[in-house]
């Protein structure tokens, strides 16, 4: 171990060298000479903060004796040691003990060492490999949903090529009575479609009639109403979903605006409302 | 020590990280995006809404949403 280094001490008759001066012709924004200035604890709000595990900078450093790392108090890696027992254990030894203790540490904690580095590439390899198992189960998620669905394009694409196909014994496609086996054919493969989707968890979003709400819906127009109840929706533009209880697409709707009404009085009071009309009346009542 | 946090407050979206391992990770929200929109927005009752709710519902609540700072 090397000497001990004494820490340095200021003579306060002595003036202070290469500090700097005032010149008292000059305005300065900070007094130079303030001896709080360069005190790092008074300057700091983060010190205080109790929130903060801040290890405090004035504190000595320890050192570790099983590593030559030098870690402060309060710190992650911080470990409690015994220093004054360990320093008076190896003081009853003799040179070639110590010498001895010395190589069996260093041994000790180049292990260590390598284990840590092990430890560190191992907890990366596993990151590295969670992460492509995230992405392939993102991408194959929906593989059960998928299958089902095709059936549901099959009863799609025979039902097309049915409408495409000219049949001998019945008149021209375009018969009322073809039109309404088409909506029939079609309005079942609908119902067939829902039915699937329902059996994985979705659940179609009632909305039309319903109070306006932020999480389930989007507001894309207002719409005037003479009377009647604000902030309803009166018209759905697309449908929303839920997923197993959850939104998985809000509805996107109109909202109902009650028009020719005196503006809200929490909005006169509020203090970031620019109300023009408020401030014309407060200029009236100044100029009276 | 505790963790740092970066926060990327930007006039459009914003987005949250945080230091682990030595690597940047951002932060997903209530609803699972890596970002959201940067708007808040006061309702009549008082509730404040922050976000992904606040921008939804800026057509039918102009006065009370701030967006685009």
């Amino acid at each position: 171990m090397g000497k001990k280094r004494e820490p340095v001490k200021s003579d306060s008759n002595e003036s202070p060298k290469n500090e700097p001066t005032q010149d008292p012709s000059i305005q300065y924004d900070t007094d130079l000479n303030d001896p709080n200035l360069n005190d790092p604890n008074l300057n700091d709000p983060d010190l205080n903060d109790p929130d903060l595990n801040y290890p405090n900078r004035n504190a000595p450093v320890q050192v570790d004796v099983n590593s030559c790392a030098h870690v402060a108090p309060g710190s992650a890696m911080h470990v409690d040691f015994n220093h004054e027992q360990i320093r008076e254990q190896f003081l009853e030894l003799s040179q070639e003990d110590l010498v001895e203790a010395l190589v069996d540490s260093s041994c000790q904690r180049d292990n260590l060492h390598k284990k840590l580095l092990r430890s560190t590439a191992d907890f990366d390899n596993l990151r590295k490999r969670m992460e492509k198992e995230a992405i392939l189960l993102r991408a194959r998620a929906s593989e059960g949903l998928m299958l089902d669905l095709l059936e549901i394009l099959d009863n799609f694409d025979r039902a097309l090529a049915h409408s495409l196909t000219p049949k001998p014994s019945t008149p021209s496609p375009s018969t009322p009575k073809d039109s309404e086996n088409l909506r029939e054919g079609v309005g079942k493969v609908h119902k067939h479609m829902v039915d699937t989707l329902q059996r994985h968890g979705l659940q179609h979003m009632e909305s039309q009639g319903k109070p306006f709400d932020p999480s389930c819906h989007e507001a894309l127009f207002t719409v005037p109403i003479q009377n009647g109840e604000e902030d309803m929706v009166t018209e759905v533009v697309q449908k929303g979903y839920f997923l197993n209880g959850t939104p998985l697409r809000v509805a996107r709707v109109g909202v109902s605006k009650l028009v020719g009404i005196e503006k809200d009085e929490s909005l006169q009071n509020d203090d970031l409302q620019d109300d023009g009309q408020q401030n014309d009346d407060n200029t009236e009542n100044n100029q009276g | 020590m505790g963790k740092i946090i970066g926060i990327d407050l930007g006039t459009t979206n914003s987005c949250v990280g945080v230091m682990e391992g030595g690597k940047a990770v951002v932060i997903p929200n209530a609803e699972g995006g890596r970002t959201m929109p940067s708007v808040v927005a006061f309702k009549k009752d008082g509730e404040i809404l922050v976000g992904q709710l606040a921008k939804r519902q800026a057509v039918s609540n102009p006065e009370r949403t701030v967006a685009s700072i």
